[in-house]
């Protein structure tokens, strides 16, 4: 006999579980908007990848593809939505990290928000480096 | 004994006579005191006797008590009637799992996977009485603390959309308590307990919806404590690989 086995047989009722769940409460559609911000951040990459191989044709390869596509209202609003998307996957991805990720400083524990405070600097000093790369070097 | 009155509906679900569950109200007699355990409490000895749910301690301790309100799950014992005064107030099972009768759920899904954990000190070596206790500094304590606070009421479970989609997730308490004897400066059983954790129903099921952590009464954070272990599996499982020499 297993833990708990039903001296007698049940008639349970078992609810089936609606595909609208995550439009039951603010936090379940946060949540389905955190998860699907990598959709858009995948087709962004894709589009990546095709610049790059344009770029690999040549300089009228490439060109036709910035002016014909890049520079499109289209093309734009996705870049604007997919920025969107990425920093508010990156910003609650730091946010969680400062539950997750257990810092101690000798026996004494950083805070969550402490943790996260770093990540945000971290991230920061890293944004500014490559930015720095790309504008200055 | 104010005049003023609540409503209730409350699931109802008698299999003798029903093949699913129907709703049924009840006006109470409110109080800003009154918890909705309170109102059901009344229902069940003034009203309609016929009424089941699950509740002991009333003080929010024993963890039988938990119900969806409003479609949030709830401790009823430490829910306030206030809370939602004048509205409606709609109780119903604990979301997620079969309904035996009523408001009363079955658990015996989460008490098998509970046990497939090992939710207790697996020691390195078995020391003999004399040679004294198992002795933890206060801050090895705290390393676990937290997650040892669980009191098995099932609330994570109903939060978890995860657990409702995929039934066979060990779910939120019962990994969080596996956590929990894994930070236990005492315990030796990590590995033991890595075979029902890393397996495909275990920590890697958790998409971190974090609504288990929202609703946990006792301030546990289930979420954090799956993500905690995830670290940690991934870690054991890298240096198993890069240094399959080193003792696990």
């Amino acid at each position: 006999m297993t833990v708990n086995e039903p001296v007698q047989e049940l008639k349970l009722y078992r609810r089936p579980m609606p595909r609208t769940w995550w439009l039951r409460n603010r936090r379940y559609f946060l949540y389905m908007l955190r998860e699907s911000s990598s959709i858009f951040v995948a087709i962004w990459v894709i589009l990546l990848m095709v610049q790059l191989a344009q770029l690999g044709a040549g300089r009228q390869a490439y060109q036709g593809f910035v002016d014909g596509f890049l520079r499109s209202p289209g093309a734009i609003l996705f870049g604007a939505v997919v920025l969107a998307f990425a920093l508010y996957h990156s910003i609650t991805w730091h946010q969680l990290a400062g539950v997750v990720q257990v810092v101690k400083i000798g026996d004494r524990p950083l805070s969550p928000r402490q943790v996260t405070a770093w990540a945000f600097a971290g991230w920061l000093l890293v944004s500014v480096v490559i930015a720095t790369v790309i504008l200055v070097v | 004994m104010s005049t003023e009155t609540a409503t209730l509906t409350v699931t109802r679900y008698r299999p003798e006579v029903e093949d699913q569950p129907t709703r049924q109200s009840y006006v109470v007699p409110y109080d800003e005191d009154m918890v909705v355990l309170d109102a059901l409490n009344y229902i069940k000895d003034q009203l309609d006797g016929s009424l089941s749910y699950r509740w002991s301690c009333r003080m929010g301790i024993c963890g039988s008590c938990g119900m969806n309100v409003n479609g949030t799950p709830k401790l009823t014992c430490a829910t306030f009637l206030r809370q939602y005064q004048p509205n409606e107030i709609v109780v119903e099972p604990l979301a997620n799992f079969p309904i035996i009768r009523d408001l009363v759920i079955d658990l015996s899904d989460f008490l098998n996977k509970l046990g497939k954990v090992k939710p207790w000190l697996i020691p390195a070596d078995d020391r003999p009485l004399s040679e004294g206790e198992y002795r933890q500094t206060p801050a090895q304590v705290e390393d676990y603390r937290q997650f040892s606070m669980c009191i098995n009421c099932m609330l994570c479970y109903a939060a978890c959309p995860v657990y409702g989609r995929e039934p066979e997730f060990i779910g939120p308490a019962a990994l969080a308590l596996a956590h929990r004897y894994n930070m236990d400066s005492r315990d030796a059983g990590r590995a033991t307990r890595l075979q029902a954790m890393a397996g495909s129903a275990g920590l890697s099921e958790c998409t971190y919806v974090g609504e288990c952590t929202v609703v946990c009464p006792k301030n546990v954070d289930p979420a954090a404590a799956i993500q905690r272990s995830k670290i940690a599996a991934t870690a054991d499982w890298y240096s198993s690989i890069l240094m399959p020499w080193a003792k696990r």
